[in-house]
């Protein structure tokens, strides 16, 4: 409880000794969005942190060979992710549900264990000292390029690119009846989502010291824990994954005392949800949830009344 | 001409779902595509709006090819279809659903809406404004309906509004999937009511249905497949009263000549159906009832498929159940083995109430159904198929019984070392009522067993059927091909939209022309 009562009654100081937190909380939202593109066309990819490692690994190398600017870095990385992801996108997009999911878990290990571990410039397995990280102030940068991120990813739910998406999430077969190019525009999310994930990758590098190739990292555990994001939030509106991300990165935090046993308590918190709420804590109403009953509806577009 | 078919040709395995169909829809008409079950229909649409491939033949839109085009290709052209099971968006709001109608006709906006450009606003406020008088068009009220996620709708508003999302395409042609299935009549009235006006504003239609009455109503021209060809196009009357078409669908009385069919005659037909049903004598019912259902009414969510039917079968009858395609009659078997539960009404067998009784307490009692399709485990041998129907009973008699069966089935024992999923149609039908007999039947309910067989095939299920009923088995038939059930039944129902219209004994049946009508129209 102290971790609530330290943030209601002295946030400035909650501020100063939960930066490492908050940072990662941006991080890991800017990643949970990542996956709310492709859940929300209605793939279940689990590719995320292959592209983050991509997004990681080219961002940290440049800076270790080249002394290449932060921002080029991590441009770099997220145009390489986003190559990858039209390359890998082209094979396994052919595959829906469970299936896709199997090939892109296979794409991720294929990537960590057959080339990161192997190449002498990722480090063999042993990782890789990023000399120019920045863990403190990082925090900045990360809050500002979350806000972008999710304003972009929200305007773009909201047009014809948003709304082919649900179509193509409800149903392929009506989707494609009313013209929608559903291979395009599967592409297009999986290409956007790897692209979200390269940045997050590289955002995260530049808050750590040291780029760890574990399985926590960039592995399946990695995969499982951002898709209980989008489970634990719901991904039918992109404030979802948001907070997902939000309460499974701080509930270590708040039951700082089970440590030992904090997956059995995310556990249990994932089951709840999935019980009592299965469209997710968020479901399809996005901000509505926490309006207030004064605050006015205008989240629709609407015609004037006849008349 | 609007839509050209030229020797559309698709093959599933040795399935010949469409089988050189030519066909010509005239700009601005209604033309209507009838055939029995697995004629192939809904195979020619996929194939035409590109979710099939064309195996050979070619297909053109007015002057546009569509052979070899990408699905969303065709729709951008201007074909737009509803789906014989409806798909809409069922999460998304009716409006939304209509919007994504629009897809094609929209310019991309990404931009625009990244930028929260106010022209972006007013585009989509224009948007709007048409989607939902497009809702009012096909008869839903938009104030009421916009907002309300798609899926909850009541059943008739959501092929209203499947209908509206197909108009936002402003296509050139509309293809309509079974747009009346599962409908009453009052609601059946109002859908012929919309094509009808939507026809009268200038849209080309092509209409789907089994309800002859709605096809033969408002279709100009009318074409009907059959095992994946086309055996006739003509106006509505012509084809309702031709000798190959009245075959498709009453089936053949086996050695008996088509035109002994009822009504044939054509001319008069109509005065005559009159009179025969008046003078139709209602059915002996038997006294003491093996089977007894009252007044059984069932539905799945807002359709109601059986409507206060009732029938009862005597031990040691045939009884045929017959009737169109979607009249109910899979319902009812299917509710008599405890699969599906009634709203209301009675259904008792041998003192069991089977509204309430479990699956497997039903069987165990002796009432077995031999489901439609047959139902066979297709990647396990035949002996495996006929073993796991003996489930349960104790190992000493079951080789024995699987002997009887086999004697009776000599093919199966042939192939018994076999997967099912290798065997013709008719021999898995075979294994389907064999594996029926194991479990030691009192009442054997069959559905379909001709279905999708080949006519020698045919001959040989049914004397088989005769052969089990001669040896003490009571049977509960359900057949499309009427006259060939009615021709070994004792007595018949016959179905129509969920209630019996007609029932007598076998023979009166046969040779009674509103049996005709109950299929055909008219």
């Amino acid at each position: 409880m102290d971790f609530f009562i330290q943030l209601f009654t002295d946030p400035v100081t909650f501020w100063n000794s939960h930066t490492l937190l908050i940072a990662q909380i941006g991080i890991n939202s800017i990643i949970a969005t990542s996956m709310f593109i492709v859940l929300y066309s209605g793939q279940l990819s689990l590719a995320a942190p292959g592209f983050m490692a991509i997004g990681a690994y080219t961002s940290v190398l440049m800076d270790l060979y080249w002394r290449t600017p932060l921002a080029l870095n991590i441009a770099a990385g997220v145009a390489l992710a986003g190559a990858v992801g039209v390359l890998v996108g082209l094979p396994v997009l052919r595959l829906r549900g469970v299936f896709l999911a199997i090939a892109t878990i296979g794409f991720i290990e294929a990537l960590r264990l057959g080339v990161i571990l192997n190449l002498p410039i990722t480090g063999e397995g042993l990782g890789l000292k990023n000399i120019s990280a920045d863990p403190l102030n990082g925090i900045y940068l990360v809050l500002v390029c979350l806000a972008v991120v999710l304003f972009l990813v929200w305007r773009l739910t909201k047009g014809r690119l948003g709304a082919a998406w649900a179509a193509i999430r409800q149903d392929e077969l009506a989707a494609l009846s009313q013209g929608i190019d559903v291979a395009r525009y599967k592409m297009i999310a999986f290409v956007l989502s790897a692209v979200l994930a390269g940045f997050g990758g590289a955002l995260e590098a530049h808050l750590q010291t040291f780029v760890d190739p574990g399985d926590q990292q960039y592995g399946v555990t990695r995969a499982v824990q951002i898709l209980s994001f989008a489970v634990l939030g719901g991904s039918g509106h992109f404030v979802g994954p948001v907070v997902g991300a939000l309460v499974v990165t701080t509930l270590p935090w708040i039951f700082v005392q089970a440590q030992a046993y904090i997956n059995i308590v995310t556990g249990l918190f994932l089951i709840a949800v999935i019980v009592f709420r299965p469209q997710g804590i968020v479901g399809r109403g996005g901000l509505a949830i926490i309006r207030p009953a004064w605050w006015p509806r205008r989240d629709r577009v609407r015609a004037p009344t006849p008349g | 001409m609007l839509l050209r078919l030229d020797k559309v040709q698709r093959h599933f395995g040795g399935v010949r779902a469409v089988d050189g169909v030519s066909l010509e829809v005239e700009q601005g008409s209604i033309h209507g595509l009838i055939g029995p079950n697995g004629a192939g229909k809904t195979t020619l649409v996929n194939v035409i709006t590109g979710y099939v491939p064309f195996q050979s033949g070619r297909a053109w839109l007015e002057s546009d090819e569509l052979t070899g085009r990408h699905a969303h290709r065709i729709a951008a052209l201007g074909v737009s279809r509803t789906f014989q099971n409806i798909r809409l968006f069922k999460d998304l709001t009716a409006l939304e659903n209509v919007l994504i109608g629009m897809h094609t006709r929209h310019r991309d906006d990404t931009l625009a809406q990244v930028a929260t450009l106010p022209v972006f606003r007013r585009d989509q406020r224009g948007r709007v404004d048409e989607a939902r008088r497009l809702m009012d068009a096909v008869g839903l009220s938009a104030k009421d309906v916009s907002d309300r996620t798609a899926g909850t709708l009541p059943y008739g508003d959501q092929r209203r509004l499947e209908i509206a999302r197909s108009l936002a395409l402003q296509p050139r042609l509309l293809i309509l999937d079974e747009p009346a299935a599962g409908m009453n009549p009052s609601e059946k009235q109002g859908i012929r009511e919309l094509i009808e006006r939507l026809n009268a504003d200038g849209l080309t239609i092509l209409l789907i249905d089994h309800d002859m009455r709605l096809v033969m109503g408002v279709c100009k021209r009318v074409a009907v497949l059959d095992f994946g060809r086309k055996i006739a196009e003509g106006t509505p009357t012509e084809v309702s009263t031709d000798a190959g078409v009245i075959k498709a669908y009453l089936g053949t009385g086996g050695d008996k000549v088509v035109t002994s069919a009822p009504g044939a005659s054509g001319e008069g037909a109509a005065e005559a159906v009159i009179e025969a049903s008046a003078s139709s004598r209602p059915a002996v019912e038997p006294q003491t009832a093996i089977l007894d259902v009252d007044d059984l009414t069932v539905s799945y969510g807002a359709i109601t498929a059986v409507r206060g039917a009732s029938l009862r079968v005597a031990a040691g009858e045939v009884v045929a159940l017959i009737g169109a395609n979607g009249a109910g009659k899979s319902t009812i078997l299917n509710t008599l083995s405890g699969l599906i539960r009634p709203d209301a009404g009675t259904a008792v067998f041998d003192g069991l109430d089977l509204t309430t009784a479990k699956p497997s307490e039903i069987v165990r009692r002796g009432l077995v159904q031999v489901p439609e399709g047959r139902e066979i485990l297709a990647r396990q041998t035949v002996l495996e198929n006929l073993e796991l129907a003996t489930w349960g009973r104790r190992s000493g008699t079951v080789t024995k019984e699987i002997d009887a069966v086999i004697k009776r089935f000599p093919i199966l024992g042939e192939r018994r070392a076999l997967r099912a999923g290798t065997l013709s149609g008719g021999e898995q039908q075979m294994l389907a009522i064999a594996r029926g007999l194991l479990a030691r039947p009192r009442l054997l309910l069959l559905d379909e067993p001709s279905l999708g067989l080949a006519p020698q095939m045919v001959d040989e299920v049914f004397s088989a059927i005769e052969d089990i009923h001669k040896e003490g088995t009571t049977i509960l038939l359900v057949e499309q091909n009427a006259l060939r059930a009615l021709e070994i039944a004792d007595r018949g129902y016959v179905l129509e939209t969920g209630q019996v219209r007609l029932s007598g004994s076998g023979d009166d049946l046969l040779h009674n022309p509103a049996v005709r009508r109950a299929y055909l129209g008219g």
